[in-house]
C-alpha cells in the first residue's frame, strides 16, 4: 500500500486494518513478464474450453437405460385371486358388535343358482327382455355392490337388497334394485330423500313413484325400488312401466303409516313431501322420530313426533320451544308464544297434543302459521290412541342413526 | 552433469513407469493379467467358489443280498450296535484300514443324555470303538449345535464319551465354514457348511436319536445332517420338509445308526422332562436313511398307521431312499 | 505501473455518484514485453482456471437432479480424484467404471507437481478466496504465516492410516478427502441454504430465481440428518484460514498428501536462481503451499500457484524442467566470505539449498502410521453395527447397493447419491445406525421420503460402485431379470396396535393404495363393522405379502400416523445380502 498508515488513537488500528473486506490491491513485484507464460496460459485455456465442450457433449448424450419406461419391458404380472370376505389368520379381530351371518352370495358375473328372490316379483321382464342372475346382499356385504351409497340405506333400517339386471333389445339394460328397509316409514323416507325437491311424485293405492328420464323410483310397503335403464329409448321406458306394475302387484302395500294418514289424508299434502328424520331433527339432539312435511308455500314446515305419554310430550314441546329460542326472540300472539327467527323473520312454535308433539317451523306469516298449527293439532288429536301408542314405539327394525359415515 | 542427467533420466523413468503402470492397471481389458479394470462393477462382486462333496457321497456299493435294515433289541448297547451293524454286512463292509471316519451325532441342545434330546453318548462311544476296531486311522466327532457348542457337547456327555473312546471332537469356529454346492437342491443349492471336519474324510456315519418334532413331526437320521450347516438356518422352518429332502440329497452317508435306546416321544425336539422320554431298547443300522426313519416312525414312535411326514415322499421322489421298510430286507436280532 | 489502489466512488457535489474511471492499460510493460504478457500472465490464467473449475463443480452439482441430469458426468470431480481411485483399488482390487479418469490428474501431478491443489481443486479455491477476502494482514505478517511448519506433516500421517485401512477393506478416505467433503457439505448444508434463499427471493416477486433452484419442484424443503455437524465442520475448517492460510490444504488434506508424495518425481519445479536472489523473502508473501520457495523448495508442499514468481522483485524464480537438484558442489568459493560464484556469476543469496524432494516425514513416523492403520481396522470393524449379527434394522441402503462388507470397502461418503435422490429419502447415516465406519454413508429414512419406483439415479452417480449401476429393469426385476426378481431394500411390517383399521375402528387404506408393486405387496381383509358410536364403517385391514414387498417405504411415508408409522420398513429381507434375507425362497440379487 502506498498510503501512510493513520493511527487512530482510541482503537489502535490503522486504516487498512479497519477495512472489512480485503481485496488486495493488484500489485505484483516482478520486473519482467514472459511471453512463454502467456503462450502456456493460452494452451491451458484451450484445455479448459475443450473440457467444457466435452461436458456439454456428454450432457447431450444421456444413457437411454437411465430413464427407461419399464412398462415397455414389463412382463405380465401375476394376478392375485383375492377371495372376498377373507378374515385375518388370527380370527375375527372385531370386538363387540355381533355380526349377522353372511346370508347372501357374493356377486359374480357367473352362475348363482337358486337364489332367494326376496320380494322381487316373479316375472319382471317386458316382452323382448330377459333376466340375468339375481343376487342378494345383506348388511355385511352391501358395500360390495353399492359401496359409497351403502350408508344411506344402512342408516334407514336396511335389511336386504335384491338385485337383477334385465337385458333388452339392441344391448339396452335395466338394473333393478329392490331394498327391503324394514318399515314403511323408512321406505318412504329413503324415497323422499333421494327425490329431487322439484320433482312431483305420483301416489296412489299405497305406492309412491316417479320416473326421472331413464330411471324409475318407487316406494311401496317396506320396500324401496330403483330401476335404472341404459338409455331413454322407448323399449327401456316400456320396461320401466312393466316393472312398476309388477311391483305394485307383487309387493304388499302393508299398513299405511300413520304419518301418511295424517299428512296426506287429513292435511291434504302429497305423501312424497314427507320427511322422516330418526335422530337430530332440525339439529336438535333431543328430536327423534320426527316426521315433517313442507306446505305448498315451500317454507312452512309442519312436524309431528310421538312422545309416549302426555308428560313427556309437554316436556318435549317445551324443549322445542327452547330450541327455537336459540335462533330468535319470543313473540306473543293470541295468547300463544311464538319464536321469531332473528335472521329469517319466520315464526315457529311447538305444542303438545296429548301424547304427540306437534309444531310449525319457519312460517313466514304468523297468522297463517297459527292456522296451519291449529289444523295439525286437530288432525293429530283425531288420531286413535293406539295409533299414537304404536307410533311412540318407533318404526319396526329401528333405523340406525343418520349422519355421515366415513366414506 | 552426467550425474544430473542420470538422475533426471531415473526420475523420468519413474514418472513414465508410474503413469504407464497406473494406466495399464486402470484401462487394460479386465481379462488381462494384473488388470483391475471393472467398467460395470461385475468384477468387484465377491463370488465365493463353492465346494462339493464327492459325487456319490460317502456310500459304499449297494448289495442285493444283504439286509437293508439291521434292528437290534436288548440292553447292552455295545453288543446291540455290533449286532445291528453285522446284520447289514459287518463293520468291515464299510470301514477299511486307514479310513478317516466322521461320526455325526445329534448334539443340538444343551440337554443331559437321559432327556433324550441328544444322541446317547454310550452309543456314540460304541460306534467310535467299532470304527477303530475296524482299522480306521482317525475317527472324528462333529456337530454344529443350535445352542452354545461347548455347553452342548459337555452337558450331553458326548464330548467325554467321544474322547474316551478315542476320537477327536470338532467344535465349530467362524473360519470352519465354507460354501457348499449341492446341485439339484431347492433351498440349499449354495449354503455355508461346517467344512473343517470333512477335510480328508473318507467315510461318514450318522447317529441320530428318535425324536418327536413339533414342526416336522419326527427328527431322526435324515434330519440329522441339519447340524452340518451354518448360515441362516432359522429360515428352514418356512419349508422344513423341503429342507429335509434337500439334506438327504446333500449328504449320502456310509451308513446311519438310528439310536432308539431312548425315544423322545413328545415335546420334541427339545423335550425337557423325563416324562417325555421312554425306553426304546432298540438300535437300528441301515444304509438307507428313509427306511430307518420309517421304521422309527412305525415302531419306535409307535405311529404306525399315521401318514408319514411329507419329507419322506419328497426325498423318495428324488430316489434317495425307500420309506417302505417292510418291503425291504430287514433283519431283526434280539441281543441278550 | 501505478500501485495506487483504486479510489472509492467519489462524491462530486451536485453530481451524485461518480464511478472511478478505469481504462485498460495497453502500453507495453516496462521491460519491453507486450501488454498481453502481463494481462495473461500465469497467475491470471490460474485464477481463471480456479474460477472455471469451481464454476464447473457447482454446475455439476446443480445438474445432479432428475430433470437436469441427462448425460452430464455429475460425479466428474469425484471420479477424477486420484486418491479415490487409488484407495478404492486398494480396498476392492478393481478400478470401477470411470475411476480411470484419475489418470488425467495423476499424470500432470507426476510431471508438474501439485497443480491440482491450486488450479482445479474447488475446496482449495474456497479456502483461498476466504483467506483473501477476510484476511487483512501486513506483508510482513503474511510472510511469516506462509513459512513451512512441521504441523504440515499431519496430512501424511492421516494418509498413511487411511490407506492402510483401505488395504484391509475399510474405506475411510471420504471423511477427509476434499472433493468428497465439499460435495457432502454442498449436499447437506449449502444447497438447502441456497435454495432457501432463492425460494425467499422468488416469493418476494423475483420469480426468475426459482429457475436457479438446485432442487426445483420439491414440495417440501430438503432436510438431512446431522446437517448441523457438517455445517459446523465446514465453518470451522474454512474459518481456520484466518489463522493459518490454507489450513486444510496444508495440514489435513489426504489428497494433497497423496499428490505430495507423487510430486517427488515431478520433472518441473520452481527454481531459485541464487545469483539473483537477495533473500528478501517476498516470495513467501503469496506462497499458498508454504513450500519455502525462499530456500529449499519443498516440492511436496508446492501448489504451483506461481504467486512467488509474481512477487519476486529480482525475477530470481522460474518454473523449469529439471533444474539442478543440488548446486552446492557447483558453487566455487565461499558464501560466507561473499566470494561464491556459480557459472561465473556472483552468488548473492546466502542459502544454497534449492530443493527438498520428499515430504518431510521421518521413516519411523511412516511406520507408526502404518501400524496405527493396521490396528485401527479391527478396532472399527468389530463393532456390532457393521456386522451381520446385530446390524441396525434401520440401516437400509439404496437400491443397487452391494452387501455391507463390500459397501464399506467402496463408499467414500461423498453423498452424491443423497444429492440426486428426488424424494430426500436418502440421509447421511449417524453413528448409531452404521457405526463410525458408516458415518455419512447413505441410509434410507422413510419418515422423510420413499424410494421412487422407477428411479435409479443414485446408482448412476455413485463414483465407486458402492451402489452398482443398475438399470430400471434390473431394479424392478423385469425382462431379463424376471427370474432373479426385483431389488428389495427391506420388508415392511405392520404395527397393528397403531394401525387405524386394526386398532382404532377407523377406516384407512393409504398404504395399500400407494403400494407400487404389481401385484400389490399389501392386501386387505375387508369387513363392515359397527363402531363404538354406532356408525357403520368398512374397515380394510392391511396385511403384508413379503414375497412381493420391495421395501420402497412409500407405505411408511404415507401412513397418517406420522410420528411413528403403523407400517414401517426394516432392513431384513433386503436382497443385497445373503444373511439378511427373510424368506427361505428369497434370492440374493447382487
Amino acid at each position: 500500500m502506498g498510503a501512510a498508515s493513520v493511527r487512530n488513537a482510541p482503537t489502535g488500528l490503522d486504516a487498512s486494518e479497519r477495512r472489512v473486506l480485503n481485496p488486495r490491491p493488484f500489485r505484483v513485484f516482478r520486473k519482467s513478464y514472459s511471453v512463454t507464460e502467456a503462450k502456456a496460459g493460452a494452451v491451458v485455456l484451450l484445455g479448459l474450453v475443450s473440457l467444457a465442450a466435452w461436458v456439454v457433449w456428454r450432457g447431450a448424450h444421456p444413457d437411454p437405460g437411465l430413464f427407461a419406461d419399464p412398462a415397455a419391458t414389463a412382463a405380465g404380472s401375476v394376478a392375485i385371486a383375492d377371495v372376498e370376505g377373507r378374515r385375518a389368520p388370527d380370527g375375527p379381530s372385531v370386538a363387540g358388535a355381533p355380526r349377522a351371518e353372511l346370508s347372501g352370495t357374493v356377486p359374480s358375473g357367473g352362475a348363482a343358482t337358486a337364489v332367494d328372490r326376496g320380494a322381487l316379483p316373479a316375472s319382471l321382464s317386458a316382452p323382448g327382455w330377459k333376466e340375468r342372475t339375481v343376487s342378494r346382499f345383506d348388511a355385511e356385504n352391501l358395500y360390495v355392490k353399492i359401496n359409497g351409497r351403502a350408508d344411506f340405506f344402512l342408516s334407514r333400517g336396511f335389511r336386504s337388497l335384491t338385485f337383477v339386471t334385465l337385458e333388452g333389445p339392441s344391448g339396452t339394460t335395466v338394473d333393478v334394485e329392490l331394498y327391503d328397509l324394514g318399515s314403511a316409514e323408512n321406505a318412504l323416507g329413503a324415497f323422499a330423500a333421494e327425490k329431487p325437491p322439484e320433482t312431483k311424485a305420483s301416489s296412489s293405492g299405497g305406492t309412491s313413484w316417479y320416473v326421472a328420464r331413464n330411471a324409475l323410483f318407487l316406494a311401496r310397503g317396506e320396500s324401496y325400488a330403483r330401476a335404472i335403464g341404459s338409455d331413454e329409448s322407448p323399449a327401456v321406458l316400456a320396461q320401466l312401466e312393466v316393472l312398476r306394475k309388477a311391483f305394485e302387484g307383487a309387493i304388499a302395500a302393508g299398513e299405511k303409516p300413520w304419518t301418511v294418514a295424517l299428512f296426506a289424508d287429513a292435511l291434504g299434502l302429497p305423501p312424497d313431501r314427507l320427511q322422516y328424520t330418526a335422530e337430530n331433527a332440525f339439529s336438535f339432539g333431543f328430536a327423534r322420530n320426527v316426521t315433517s312435511a313442507t306446505l305448498d308455500d315451500g317454507e312452512t314446515e309442519l312436524f309431528v313426533l310421538p312422545a309416549g305419554d302426555e308428560a313427556k310430550a309437554k316436556a318435549l314441546s317445551a324443549k322445542f320451544g327452547e330450541g327455537f329460542l336459540s335462533y330468535g326472540e319470543k313473540v306473543e300472539a293470541a295468547g300463544a308464544s311464538w319464536v321469531k327467527d332473528r335472521y329469517l323473520s319466520t315464526f315457529s312454535r311447538s305444542v303438545a297434543a296429548e301424547t304427540m308433539v306437534v309444531g310449525v317451523r319457519g312460517a313466514p306469516d304468523l297468522a297463517k302459521g297459527a292456522e296451519a298449527l291449529a289444523k295439525l293439532e286437530k288432525a293429530v288429536l283425531a288420531l286413535s290412541p293406539d295409533v299414537a301408542k304404536k307410533a311412540a314405539a318407533g318404526p319396526p327394525a329401528a333405523a340406525k342413526p343418520t349422519g355421515g359415515g366415513y366414506e | 552433469m552426467n550425474e544430473n542427467r542420470r538422475r533426471f533420466l531415473k526420475q523420468l523413468g519413474t514418472v513414465a513407469g508410474i503413469s504407464l503402470g497406473a494406466g495399464y492397471v486402470s484401462l487394460a481389458p479386465s481379462g488381462w493379467p494384473l488388470s483391475l479394470s471393472d467398467p460395470d462393477g461385475e468384477g468387484g462382486k465377491p463370488r465365493e467358489k463353492g465346494l462339493r462333496l464327492p459325487e456319490n457321497g460317502f456310500a459304499v456299493d449297494p448289495s442285493n443280498v444283504l439286509p437293508l435294515l439291521g434292528v437290534a433289541r436288548g440292553a447292552d448297547l455295545d453288543a446291540m450296535l455290533k449286532a445291528a451293524v453285522d446284520a447289514i454286512g459287518g463293520i468291515r463292509r464299510f470301514i477299511r484300514t486307514g479310513d478317516v471316519v466322521l461320526v455325526k451325532p445329534n448334539v443340538a441342545f444343551e440337554r443331559s443324555a437321559p432327556l433324550g434330546a441328544t444322541s446317547n453318548p454310550d452309543v456314540v462311544a460304541a460306534l467310535v470303538r467299532l470304527c477303530r476296531e475296524a482299522g480306521a486311522a482317525e475317527v472324528r466327532v462333529a456337530d454344529n449345535p443350535i445352542e452354545s457348542p461347548a455347553a452342548c457337547f459337555a452337558r450331553s456327555g458326548v464330548q467325554r464319551a467321544a474322547i474316551d473312546a478315542g476320537s477327536e471332537v470338532y467344535l465349530p469356529t467362524p473360519s470352519d465354514f465354507r460354501l457348499l454346492e449341492t446341485p439339484g437342491a431347492t433351498h440349499i443349492a449354495r449354503w455355508p457348511f461346517f467344512w473343517r471336519p470333512f477335510a480328508g474324510v473318507t467315510k461318514v456315519i450318522g447317529v441320530a436319536p428318535v425324536k418327536d418334532h413339533n414342526l416336522c413331526r419326527a427328527s431322526m437320521t435324515t434330519k440329522n445332517w441339519y447340524g452340518l450347516l451354518g448360515g441362516r438356518r432359522n429360515q428352514f422352518h418356512q419349508d422344513i420338509h423341503g429342507i429335509i429332502a434337500d439334506l438327504a440329497l446333500m449328504l449320502r452317508p456310509t451308513f446311519v445308526v438310528l439310536d432308539g435306546s431312548r425315544v423322545l416321544w413328545r415335546s420334541g425336539p427339545t423335550g425337557g422332562s423325563l416324562a417325555d422320554v421312554r425306553e426304546g431298547r432298540t438300535l437300528v443300522a441301515s444304509t438307507d436313511s428313509l427306511a430307518a426313519d420309517a421304521f422309527g416312525w412305525d415302531d419306535l414312535l409307535e405311529r404306525k398307521g399315521e401318514p408319514l411326514p411329507a419329507y419322506f415322499a419328497k426325498a423318495a421322489e428324488r430316489g434317495l431312499g425307500n420309506p417302505d421298510w417292510k418291503l425291504t430286507n430287514v433283519r431283526e436280532i434280539q441281543v441278550g | 505501473m501505478s500501485a495506487a489502489p483504486s479510489p472509492g466512488p467519489a462524491h462530486a457535489p451536485g453530481k451524485g455518484l461518480a464511478l472511478p474511471s478505469w481504462k485498460p492499460n495497453l502500453a507495453p510493460n516496462p521491460d519491453g514485453s507486450p501488454w498481453w504478457a502481463r494481462a495473461f500472465r500465469i497467475t491470471n490464467i490460474r485464477i481463471a482456471s480456479q474460477a472455471f473449475f469451481f464454476g464447473l463443480f457447482v454446475f455439476l452439482l446443480w445438474v445432479t437432479w432428475l430433470s437436469r441430469l441427462k448425460g452430464y458426468p455429475a460425479s466428474l470431480f469425484l471420479e477424477m480424484d486420484p486418491l479415490v481411485g487409488f484407495a478404492t483399488a486398494l480396498s476392492t482390487h478393481t478400478v470401477y467404471r470411470h475411476l480411470w479418469w484419475g489418470l488425467f490428474l495423476l499424470v500432470p501431478t507426476l510431471l508438474l507437481g501439485r497443480v491440482f491443489c491450486n488450479w482445479a481443486c474447488p475446496y482449495g479455491t474456497l479456502h483461498q478466496v476466504t483467506g483473501w477476502l477476510f484476511n487483512i494482514r501486513s506483508n510482513k505478517s503474511r510472510i511469516e504465516k506462509n513459512r513451512y511448519r512441521p504441523l504440515f506433516q499431519t496430512k501424511y500421517y492421516l494418509l498413511g492410516v487411511l490407506l492402510v485401512m483401505a488395504a484391509f477393506g475399510s474405506l475411510q478416505i471420504g471423511l477427509l478427502d476434499p472433493i468428497c467433503l465439499l460435495v457432502r457439505t454442498f449436499t447437506v448444508t449449502i444447497i438447502p441454504a441456497v435454495d432457501w434463499g432463492l425460494a425467499s427471493l422468488a416469493a418476494q416477486g423475483l420469480t426468475s430465481a426459482s429457475s436457479l433452484l438446485f432442487k426445483p419442484a420439491t414440495p417440501e424443503p430438503r432436510v438431512f440428518a446431522g446437517a448441523w455437524f457438517v455445517g459446523a465442520l465446514i465453518l470451522g475448517l474454512v474459518g481456520a484460514n484466518l489463522f493459518i492460510p490454507r489450513f486444510f490444504c496444508r495440514v489435513l488434506c489426504p489428497l494433497g498428501a497423496f499428490l505430495g508424495v507423487l510430486s517427488r518425481w515431478a520433472l518441473f519445479r520452481i527454481d531459485r536462481d541464487v545469483t539473483k536472489c537477495t533473500d528478501c523473502d517476498l516470495c513467501l508473501k503469496g506462497c499458498e503451499g508454504a513450500s519455502d520457495p525462499q530456500g529449499a523448495l519443498r516440492k511436496s508442499e508446492c501448489f504451483v500457484c506461481f504467486n512467488c514468481i509474481d512477487d519476486c522483485p529480482e525475477d530470481a524464480l522460474t518454473f523449469r524442467l529439471n533444474p539442478l537438484p543440488s548446486i552446492a558442489q557447483l558453487v566455487k568459493g565461499s558464501v560466507k566470505d561473499g566470494t561464491a560464484t556459480l557459472g561465473g556469476l556472483p552468488v548473492i543469496s546466502k542459502n544454497l539449498a534449492v530443493e527438498v524432494k520428499a515430504p518431510d516425514v521421518p521413516r519411523r513416523r511412516w511406520l507408526f502410521t502404518a501400524v496405527a492403520g493396521v490396528v485401527a481396522f479391527p478396532f472399527l470393524r468389530f463393532s456390532k453395527d457393521v456386522n451381520k449379527r446385530g446390524f441396525h434394522h434401520k440401516a437400509i441402503r439404496p437400491p443397487g447397493s452391494v452387501a455391507e462388507p463390500e459397501f464399506l470397502e467402496r463408499c467414500i461418503k461423498c453423498d452424491q447419491c443423497i444429492n440426486v435422490c428426488p424424494t430426500n429419502v436418502l440421509q447421511p447415516a449417524k453413528l448409531a445406525v452404521a457405526g463410525l465406519e458408516g458415518l455419512w454413508t447413505p441410509v434410507m429414512d422413510f419418515s422423510v421420503g420413499f424410494c421412487q419406483l422407477n428411479c435409479t439415479l443414485c446408482s448412476e452417480v455413485c463414483p465407486t460402485g458402492a451402489i452398482q449401476k443398475t438399470s430400471v429393469e434390473k431394479k424392478l426385476g423385469l425382462g431379463a431379470y424376471a427370474e432373479a426378481g426385483p431389488v428389495r431394500l427391506g420388508t415392511a411390517f405392520f404395527d397393528r396396535g397403531r394401525c387405524l383399521p386394526w386398532a382404532m375402528e377407523t377406516p384407512c387404506v393409504v398404504c395399500e393404495e400407494v403400494c407400487p408393486t404389481t401385484p400389490k405387496a399389501i392386501g386387505t381383509y375387508d369387513e363392515v363393522f359397527t363402531r363404538w358410536d354406532g356408525k357403520t364403517v368398512t374397515l380394510n385391514k392391511p396385511y403384508m405379502r413379503p414375497e412381493l414387498c420391495i421395501g420402497c417405504g412409500i407405505c411408511q411415508k404415507e401412513c397418517p400416523v406420522v410420528d411413528d408409522a403403523a407400517v414401517y420398513v426394516t432392513a431384513i429381507g433386503e436382497s443385497r445380502s445373503d444373511d439378511r434375507t427373510l424368506l427361505l425362497s428369497g434370492k440374493k440379487t447382487t
